[in-house]
């Protein structure tokens, strides 16, 4: 029954949820909207479950002496730090002078736009290296795919540039656009029709009980 | 009108591109195609579809913009069965070499040889996206292999419900290796439920672990590249898939093999070789030649039309269009 029950479940709700998108009126509307009001639900518990995950880990590491226990100390301490500010802001656990002064979301804020979103916008920053290091390896002219893809790639680079206009006489931007429409354009439909028959497929056995492997015995 | 809406979906290009008979300017004829145009309007209206225009009017008890959707997805899922049924009986369904798929095996013996980890990466997405669930699938057939050769998985999550079914598919994948005591727990980790974050996270792992297998599949965005390139940099073998066609160029870029598109919803067919899961694989085949005959017969027929003495009365192109762009273009969407 351990592996009846949510197959059940999942058929259930999968027919259930695919009744409301081609029917989304009366009873199969009310159900979807309810189904979703669960599943957030869920998602709202299961967060606990990771939080319980990342700590477990960290803190076996940290006893270990593991050679990451510092970053793994850093990271618990901001973890449970961020928690510890949210509910002495939330609770009034704070001053008053501090509350009526900063308002009360001002450590919670600090704390995201003085370290999250620095840390985040690096990260994405890296990102510029990134390409240019990818582009630098797959550029090299050592096949007939890699040539063509040399040119196309120098084609649209001069097309998206003023100066490409200036030295072709206008031949980069019309080379650009028909490169983009025609040739870039008609691949990426085609691996969206096969990608969006795969998804139909794999929806399919799983709302329909036949596909089973995301769930052990 | 089911032969030529079943098709599609697919024609999501095809309606995409053009314009409604009525925006491209078609006025109310007395041929043939507009009779027929007109009896369309007709049918729509009668399954309480909404008229042109006014989306919110639909009154019945089936969306008419989403019939072709519904008719298409019947169809395949009898296609599905008819071949899942041949494929029990022993008819041999062929399935292509793709070299992507094939790579995953080579990189967990790779990895094993070299006694260092497999680090597997199911995407960013939450579990309601269909690649992230098609991963766990993989993930399965991976922790089963690694299983079998005694080899160390690393699967770092962003979801919370993402990683109880990865436990749940490395679990099953031990099991069916006949090794349960290869489940390792800790191996299933939570990162961050951030984006960046998370990337930072398995970036990490990639340079101080150095697994030498990287298996990332699932739905990626932004942080595709920068963990391929970390992976690059790192040493390690790298097999990326993935159905978003705009990260493919970077792990295209990046990565030693990559699996794109439909290649990726076929991973578990092509690697048990299970007759259920191959049967769709040759449904869906067959659906991909309905399209591609659907689209071929969409181009002669605009093509003639705008040949044709009138081309600003309705032809037959505007019909097959209208078939494919759901119950005369209204619904309630």
């Amino acid at each position: 029954m351990k592996r009846e029950i949510p197959i059940l479940l999942t058929v259930l709700c999968g027919l259930a949820v695919t009744w409301s998108f081609f029917s989304p009126v009366g009873v199969s509307s009310a159900m979807n909207a309810e189904l979703l009001d669960w599943a957030q639900v869920f998602f709202s518990v299961a967060f606990l479950l990771g939080i319980a995950n990342l700590v477990r880990i960290s803190l076996k590491q940290v006893t270990a002496g593991h050679a990451d226990s510092p970053y793994k100390l850093v990271m618990l301490a901001v973890l449970f730090g961020y928690l510890l500010a949210g509910l002495a802001e939330i609770h009034g656990w704070l001053p008053a002078a501090f509350t009526e002064e900063h308002g009360n979301k001002a450590l919670r804020n600090w704390g995201h736009a003085k370290i999250f979103v620095p840390l985040q916008a690096t990260m994405f920053s890296l990102l510029a290296f990134y390409i240019a290091s990818a582009a630098f390896r797959a550029f090299r002219a050592r096949s007939l795919e890699a040539t063509l893809l040399l040119t196309a790639g120098a084609v649209v680079m001069l097309g998206q540039v003023p100066i490409g206009d200036e030295l072709t006489g206008g031949w980069a931007s019309r080379a650009l656009a028909f490169l983009m429409v025609h040739v870039n354009g008609a691949g990426q439909k085609a691996i969206i029709m096969g990608a969006t028959l795969g998804v139909l497929a794999t929806g399919l056995r799983i709302v329909l009980g036949i596909e089973r492997s995301y769930l052990s015995e | 009108m089911p032969t030529v809406a079943l098709g599609l979906l697919l024609a999501l290009g095809l309606q995409a591109g053009a314009p409604a008979a009525s925006e491209a300017g078609a006025q109310p004829g007395s041929g043939a195609p507009a009779r027929v145009l007109a009896w369309l309007e007709e049918a729509d209206a009668s399954l309480g579809g909404a008229p042109a225009g006014d989306p919110a009017g639909a009154t019945g008890w089936i969306d008419t913009a989403k019939l072709p959707t519904l008719i298409t997805a019947l169809l395949f899922g009898l296609l599905m069965f008819r071949y899942q049924r041949r494929a029990a009986r022993g008819v041999e369904i062929p399935i292509r070499r793709i070299p992507g798929l094939d790579a995953i095996d080579e990189a967990i013996g790779r990895a094993t040889e070299m006694g260092r980890p497999v680090l597997y990466v199911p995407g960013i997405d939450e579990i309601k996206e269909i690649q992230t669930i098609y991963s766990m699938m993989i993930l399965r057939h991976v922790a089963r292999k690694t299983a079998e050769f005694g080899t160390t998985l690393i699967v770092p999550v962003r979801d919370s419900i993402v990683m109880t079914f990865a436990e749940e598919a490395v679990k099953g994948g031990c099991m069916d290796a006949g090794r349960p005591d290869a489940f390792v727990k800790d191996n299933i980790r939570y990162l961050s439920n951030e984006q960046f974050a998370y990337c930072a996270g398995v970036a990490g792992i990639m340079a101080r672990e150095k697994p030498a297998a990287n298996l990332m599949l699932g739905m990626f965005f932004a942080e595709s590249l920068i963990l391929a390139e970390t992976g690059f940099m790192s040493g390690a073998i790298q097999v990326a898939g993935t159905a978003k066609q705009h990260q493919l160029p970077f792990f295209v870029a990046a990565c030693d093999y990559t699996i794109m598109g439909e290649e990726y919803f076929a991973v578990t067919a092509y690697l048990t070789r299970e007759p259920n899961l191959l049967g769709t694989i040759r449904a869906g085949d067959v659906l991909k030649i309905l399209a591609v005959a659907l689209l071929v017969a969409g181009i002669v027929l605009a093509t003639v039309h705008a040949l044709s003495a009138d081309p600003a009365a309705p032809g037959w192109a505007d019909v097959l269009r209208k078939l494919l762009a759901a119950g005369g273009g209204g619904g309630s969407a």
